[in-house]
């Protein structure tokens, strides 16, 4: 098993973000994590790149817990623009080079030069979408087991959503494994193999895409709807 | 890695800093330049002014480098920056020590551009003789250096009382900012007092170093040996706090942080 999260808890005070939350990512596989705002996606995905303290359960990556080692094989973009802005582009993919031994700088030239991006130029020259899609290419230019995309789709235009959907699709490494976190269903549903709805801090669903879609005779963004519905 | 994460903390101090150097480097020149000009009632101004601003420009680049290292803490810790950071393929002691050592650094640096700029614009005959006459004696040369020392450790405690604030409060889910600020402060006046209250208590067993500390200074049979036990005691002290500082730090970021 590529990632094993065992009753695993997140209190930001008095407001439980995740209660017990029990899943298992295996390889090759598209899942979908799919649930409202203020669901617990981004808590259970920042508990996974160590962006917060576990209160309660454990995380294992390849039967280990989470550390240098699960960093140097899970690839995250987070939901936001997480680069110094006063650097140029070329040196951000310095940088990349110099910590991830799976970084595979040929790919990323290659995207950005798709992009029309000059690789001298400082990021906070650059549009916020362009800064977004620049994340993008960094995170799919490494050669990791897991990768993980929080929130990819949000705020974005629909073309820039197909070149990221197209980015992902053709860039990460084969018999690896991608987790989206999403409330935008309906642009990734054709990707998907697996699907893990959250609601409330619990894991609600767990299914595969097609089985849940045959089971219920919908979509899954309407099996979605149905769910959560107001 | 701990090379690669203290150039690229270096570099994003030194952005700022660097600027900060030039300008205090500008007005010591320029302070050198008219000091030859002291005949003439408009130059003479001026030069009291800018003497002023380079005055005002050695302090501004102690004060910032201790900010700048707090924000670049700050922002590759808990900010959208910490993103990055958390995720790099790195050990926790390896990223808390790269922030300490790259602040340590510019610290060092701070203090070398500002004694470099000092001899530049204020450097006059007096200051020369009074250089070499201290560099003749080995002792007056020991204590000299050592309060160099002292101020240089004095900056890397005040460094230290910030990074612990900022961890220990950042620890909570409301108000970090204050909790941040609020534990700095604490601890600052908190050590300060343990470390007055301590010297004074090793003072109480030597009768020299009684006499240093409350200025009874002709009751004291080896003034120079004194000033020198008493400057090593604070560095002493001072090096056994700060080390204790570190590792509470080291051990509280170990431990892991909860990003913004």
């Amino acid at each position: 098993m590529l990632l094993e999260c065992k009753n695993v808890s997140k209190n930001y005070g008095r407001k439980k973000a995740l209660n017990k939350v029990s899943l298992e990512i295996p390889e090759g596989r598209i899942i979908g994590l799919l649930g409202k705002n203020g669901a617990g996606k981004s808590t259970l995905i920042k508990l996974i790149n160590d962006l917060l303290v576990l209160d309660e359960g454990s995380i294992l990556f390849e039967g280990k817990p989470i550390g240098v080692y699960s960093k140097e094989h899970i690839s995250y973009l987070p939901e936001r623009t997480y680069l110094d802005k006063t650097m140029k582009v070329s040196e951000v993919i310095k940088l990349f080079k110099e910590f991830y031994k799976d970084f595979n700088e040929e790919k990323a030239l290659k995207l950005l030069k798709d992009l029309d991006l000059d690789i001298e130029t400082r990021i906070n020259k650059m549009s916020k979408g362009m800064q977004e899609k620049l994340q993008l290419v960094l995170v799919m230019s490494r050669e990791a087991s897991l990768y993980i995309l929080d929130e990819p789709l949000g705020g974005v235009d629909p073309a820039t959503r197909d070149y990221i959907l197209d980015t992902i699709l053709t860039n990460f490494k084969e018999g690896s494994s991608i987790i989206i976190s999403t409330h935008l269903i309906s642009d990734i549903e054709r990707i998907l193999d697996d699907v893990l709805f959250i609601d409330k801090g619990k894991i609600v669903l767990s299914s595969s895409a097609d089985s849940l879609r045959k089971k219920e005779k919908a979509s899954i963004d309407e099996v979605f709807r149905r769910m959560f519905k107001c | 890695m701990l090379g690669k994460l203290i150039k690229y903390d270096i570099k994003w101090i030194n952005k700022v800093m660097v600027i900060y150097y030039l300008i205090t480097f500008v007005f010591c020149v320029l302070t050198r330049v008219l000091s030859g000009f002291s005949d003439n009632f408009f130059l003479n101004i001026i030069f009291y002014a800018v003497r002023g601003m380079a005055i005002a420009c050695f302090a501004n680049v102690l004060i910032n480098a201790i900010i700048r290292c707090w924000a670049r803490l700050h922002t590759t810790t808990y900010k959208d920056e910490s993103y990055l950071t958390h995720t790099l393929p790195v050990e926790k002691k390896t990223l808390y020590n790269s922030k300490i050592f790259s602040s340590i650094i510019i610290l060092v640096m701070s203090l070398v551009v500002i004694i470099i700029c000092f001899l530049i614009g204020f450097m006059n005959q007096g200051l020369a003789e009074f250089i070499r006459d201290i560099f003749r004696d080995k002792d007056l040369t020991f204590v000299i250096i050592n309060l160099v020392i002292i101020v240089l450790l004095e900056l890397i405690y005040m460094l230290f009382c910030g990074i612990i604030g900022m961890i220990f409060g950042h620890r909570y889910n409301d108000g970090r900012v204050i909790k941040s600020v609020f534990v700095g402060f604490i601890l600052y006046f908190s050590v300060q007092f343990i470390l007055l209250g301590l010297i004074y208590s090793v003072g109480l067993l030597s009768t020299d170093l009684n006499a240093l500390l409350l200025n009874k200074t002709t009751d004291i049979i080896n003034p120079m040996g004194t000033l020198k036990s008493f400057v090593l005691l604070v560095v002493g002290v001072y090096l056994l706090f700060i080390s204790l500082m570190y590792l509470v730090g080291r051990l509280m970021y170990v431990r892991g942080v909860n990003v913004e």
